[in-house]
């Protein structure tokens, strides 16, 4: 349930968040004991690869979330990326550069921003990727449920 | 809407921000699929080099936040340390630095060939900066060293 605008729900929604109270993180796609290698996005060459793919589908998350950032697997070193997310309407939700070599391949947690970003339950989110050349990265999604 | 400085506005521009409604991230320069380079600065050798805008003024009309920054070393991993700052004001674009300015960031960089990929840096908060504002930045080095930035701003909190 989302926190009403008033003073006492402030202060409760702040301290929850700030001390982490009642904030839990999962990744999608969800994984199972095995690492996941996310959702498998293909860049264009020199512009955006293949469509929107969802990282998140409609109704996947039946709570109200927050998306926190990203997990990143490289299928395919020595590249430059955009990854861009949105929430399916589209309105770009965030957007970075990534650049990965064949010697830094694992990469680790790329934050949203500072602040995390609201969804409201059942929302879909969904990235896609642009590069200098046709390349392959696989993405998952980290995302908190619980912040109020 | 910039909120107004009322308490029930701070309320609420705080609870937004902090419970991430209404937050939306965006590179600048805008890319098209293509990921952006950012704005090539050149450090001065022992001193600092010349300013550059990343955002000229009155190009982001609404207010933003600045949020972040990408680096792109154009030197293709080559050594290079270098100091940047940035700021709002100062010296035109193309005039040497330093901004002589309250600053935005100030940070150090160490970059090797063997740390050829950045993450996003990240401000621990937000700076707020009014519609039109400009952002610029000049950069320091032990030697002339290329790099290029991107920053990452927010809309709507």
């Amino acid at each position: 349930m989302v926190t009403p605008l008033n003073y006492a729900g402030i202060q409760a929604a702040n301290y929850n968040n700030i001390t982490g109270r009642r904030a839990r993180y999962a990744l999608i796609p969800a994984t199972t004991g095995v690492p996941g290698v996310g959702v498998i996005l293909t860049c264009g060459a020199g512009a955006w690869g293949a469509a929107y793919a969802d990282l998140a589908a409609a109704k996947a998350i039946v709570l109200d979330f927050w998306i926190c950032g990203f997990f990143i697997d490289t299928t395919d070193a020595a590249a430059v990326y955009e990854l861009q997310v949105s929430d399916g309407t589209p309105v770009v939700l965030c957007e970075h550069r990534v650049e990965l070599a064949a010697i830094t391949a694992n990469m680790g947690y790329l934050r949203a921003g500072p602040y995390p970003i609201f969804m409201v339950a059942n929302a879909q989110v969904q990235a896609r990727l642009g590069g200098a050349g046709t390349k392959v990265l696989g993405v998952s999604m980290l995302y908190a449920t619980g912040l109020e | 809407m910039t909120t107004g400085l009322s308490y029930a506005g701070i309320q609420a521009a705080t609870h937004d921000a902090i419970s991430g409604r209404r937050v939306r991230y965006r590179l600048y320069p805008a890319t098209t699929g293509v990921p952006a380079v950012g704005i090539s600065v050149v450090s001065g050798a022992g001193a600092w080099g010349n300013v550059a805008d990343i955002v000229v003024a009155g190009a982001l009309a609404a207010d933003f936040w600045v949020c972040g920054f990408q680096l792109n070393s154009l030197a293709g991993g080559a050594v290079q340390i270098m100091e940047i700052l940035i700021s709002s004001t100062g010296p035109a674009a193309g005039n040497p630095g330093p901004v002589t300015v309250p600053f935005l960031l100030e940070a150090r960089f160490d970059l090797t060939l063997v740390t050829p990929e950045f993450t996003p840096i990240m401000l621990p908060y937000p700076v707020f900066k009014v519609g039109g504002s400009r952002v610029a930045y000049c950069a320091g080095g032990a030697a002339a060293r290329s790099l290029a930035v991107t920053m990452i701003y927010a809309l709507g909190l």
